[in-house]
């Protein structure tokens, strides 16, 4: 009696169960590699307060600083390398991204024997930081189907490449025989000394995936919570070309608030017969 | 060999880690080792003249200032106490009364003292200030006129000018006003040397740089005017005509600095109808008759005319160091360095930026920094006085520039 040979089928078998049983841990898991883009705006945190100035006759806080928050805007690209094991995902988002925060500051000088001849000055600066950063954010996802969303905490360490620095100067001179204002006047200096070379905190995240076929879609919000100082306590004064009219940097850490945009590619099981999903 | 995918998480999570914790340098560094504070005063017509500054020790610092007066030709006299980080603690103003404050600050038995001139009689001042900036009662001196004093021992070496006799007047003078010893050198009879003195009190002319202390070998000098001329007149104080004298140009040409080094070795700097030149290591004679233009130099064609230096040797990196500041033509603070064992230039390095700044005086700091004040046009027009705290470290970076 001729038995059939059924040991390739056999075997094609067990790999087709094994490829598709709910249970299996290889199908359980997944590598995406996606690109990313969006914008962020930024706060900045002052701890202590410096200022070149130290008035003879005033309070020190009269030279405090005004932060803007969250209203200069910054972009941000880079590539999202993803680990998804069953709900939990594990991503890296190399990426290069541009951080801006802006303050203000106000003098004035009275004559004390001429209380209408003053001067009056407002120093408006901006600062743009260049960062390199790693992000690595752990995230949990929710629901099956094709739109997922997801929450998730993790890291960043960002090394700093670029900084400029840019201040607008107006104010009225009252004491020349009329109110005679100041025309605007802006300059731009590098900075890149004036902070250290990294940044680093933790960061949260709240998004959704959209899976339509092989690709994934994700949006993403990103909340960045600084823990180092940026300023260089070293060269807060020393290389600080705008020392003279006042300006010293606080120490300051950043806070971050970023949209991404996001599109990534199963690295895995690109054929018709399997779907990108999990 | 199959990397399971919990070793790859693994991987970044440790790599991230590192990234996070090991691969940045400190940033630490307290407020107090190197700053720039600039003593700003919200009244329009304030106008401050800063003469010289001394670390006290608590820290802080003790800076001796002049003020402008509306009622008077001379200046006020104004010192504010900074803590270590440079900021302003208090301040003592002075009642129009008391005028003309002059360098050096005289530190003896914990109390910082100065001499200042009496606006009514034009008499000698002695004024002493504790560390915290708290005045104590003045003691009278009977001279007039003063021109500068520095430490001699126990007691004060004071230079001053007396109208009546038309001398320049070295004194060694007590805590208590007592005047120990004293001579009278002339400046030669006539209104056409008295002038430039005069015009100096008054701050309608030059500045000149009147200077005391002691040779190496152990006489008295000053640098002040006398027989018609600015010179470097060496007395022992008890000989009534110059044991030395190094003749400038008249009024035109003399010692801008002087820093004692070895018996007649100095560091010096020296102007001549407004050129500057600098002499890290020279030999001066401290006897005989002598002309300054013999003693060279390197011309220093960055410093503004006739400019205001000051000279301190302090050790840096272990390497002992005499360090030159002076004012450039950009507005510049101007600090060059060189080896005090022969006088080879180390290095150079510029203080401040976008507003014009003027050098006034250094003094080497506790943690082994330097103290540099001067004075800066806020705004382009408020006369404020600044300080600049430079580390040892930024001193250290100068000598590789």
């Amino acid at each position: 009696m001729i038995e059939p040979d059924n040991t390739f089928a056999q075997k094609r078998n067990n790999k087709r169960k094994y490829y598709s049983g709910k249970e299996s841990s290889f199908l359980n898991q997944q590598w995406y590699l996606g690109l990313l883009i969006g914008g962020n705006v930024t706060e900045s945190v002052p701890g202590t307060r410096y200022s070149t100035f130290s008035p003879i006759d005033a309070s020190p806080q009269s030279l405090d600083k005004n932060y803007e928050k969250f209203n200069k805007i910054g972009v941000q690209a880079g590539l999202d390398f993803t680990y998804l094991y069953k709900m939990l995902i594990v991503s890296l988002q190399p990426n290069f991204r541009r951080e801006s925060f802006a303050y203000s500051n106000q003098y004035m000088w009275v004559d004390e024997t001429n209380s209408d001849n003053t001067l009056e000055l407002n120093y408006y600066q901006e600062h743009k930081l260049d960062f390199i950063e790693i992000p690595l954010i752990v995230k949990v996802s929710f629901l099956q189907g094709s739109i997922k969303p997801f929450i998730g905490v993790g890291g960043y360490y960002g090394w700093l490449v670029n900084a400029n620095k840019s201040i607008t100067v107006d104010g009225v001179d009252r004491a020349s025989g009329s109110d005679y204002p100041f025309n605007k006047e802006s300059l731009s200096v590098g900075a890149s000394d004036l902070f250290v070379n990294y940044n680093a905190g933790v960061v949260g995240s709240i998004g959704v995936n959209y899976d339509p076929g092989n690709i994934r879609l994700t949006f993403e919000i990103q909340y960045r919570y600084g823990l180092t100082n940026i300023t260089n306590t070293a060269n807060r004064f020393t290389d600080n070309r705008l020392a003279g009219i006042g300006d010293a940097l606080d120490d300051l850490s950043l806070n971050n608030l970023a949209i991404n945009f996001g599109v990534m590619f199963p690295l895995r099981f690109l054929s018709n017969e399997f779907s990108s999903t999990e | 060999m199959r990397i399971g995918h919990w070793s790859f998480t693994r991987i970044w999570i440790l790599l991230f880690l590192w990234f996070l914790t090991g691969c940045h340098e400190p940033n630490d560094t307290e407020p107090s080792v190197n700053f720039l504070k600039i003593y700003d005063d919200a009244r329009f017509n304030a106008s401050y003249i800063p003469i010289d500054i001394i670390q006290t020790s608590d820290e802080g610092y003790l800076i001796l200032s002049g003020t402008r007066l509306e009622s008077s030709d001379f200046i006020g006299v104004y010192v504010v106490k900074v803590d270590n980080d440079g900021n302003f603690v208090n301040h003592i103003t002075f009642p129009e009364t008391v005028v003309h404050p002059v360098a050096d600050w005289l530190l003896l038995d914990d109390t910082y003292y100065f001499f200042a001139m009496n606006a009514t009689n034009l008499s000698v001042e002695l004024y002493g200030v504790s560390q915290g900036g708290n005045l104590i009662d003045p003691v009278p001196v009977n001279l007039t006129y003063p021109l500068h004093a520095s430490l001699d021992g126990n007691s004060f070496l004071l230079l001053s000018f007396d109208n009546n006799s038309k001398s320049s007047v070295l004194s060694l003078v007590s805590a208590d006003g007592g005047i120990q010893n004293s001579r009278a050198f002339n400046i030669g009879p006539g209104d056409d040397i008295e002038e430039p003195i005069i015009d100096h009190f008054t701050r309608t002319g030059r500045q000149y740089p009147f200077l005391t202390g002691r040779s190496g070998d152990g006489l008295y000098y000053f640098n002040g005017f006398y027989n018609y001329t600015f010179s470097l007149v060496y007395t022992d104080l008890n000989a009534d005509d110059p044991i030395g004298v190094v003749q400038g140009q008249r009024e035109e040409g003399g010692f801008s600095a002087l820093l004692p080094l070895s018996s007649n070795v100095y560091s010096a700097s020296r102007f001549n109808f407004g050129d500057n030149y600098t002499l890290p290591m020279t030999t001066i004679s401290s006897t005989g008759i002598s002309s300054i233009t013999d003693l060279g130099g390197n011309p220093s064609l960055e410093w503004i005319p006739d400019a205001g230096v000051d000279i301190v040797r302090m050790t840096i990196g272990n390497i002992e160091v005499i360090v030159f500041a002076s004012t450039t033509k950009n507005s510049q603070i101007m600090l060059s360095l060189y080896a005090a064992s022969d006088g080879t230039w180390l290095g150079t390095d510029y203080l401040g930026y976008s507003t014009p700044y003027r050098f006034v005086s250094l003094s080497p700091t506790l943690d082994n920094g330097l103290a540099v004040l001067g004075a800066t046009a806020v705004a382009g027009r408020f006369e404020r006085i600044c300080m600049f705290k430079l580390s040892e470290e930024n001193l250290v970076s100068i000598m590789g520039n």
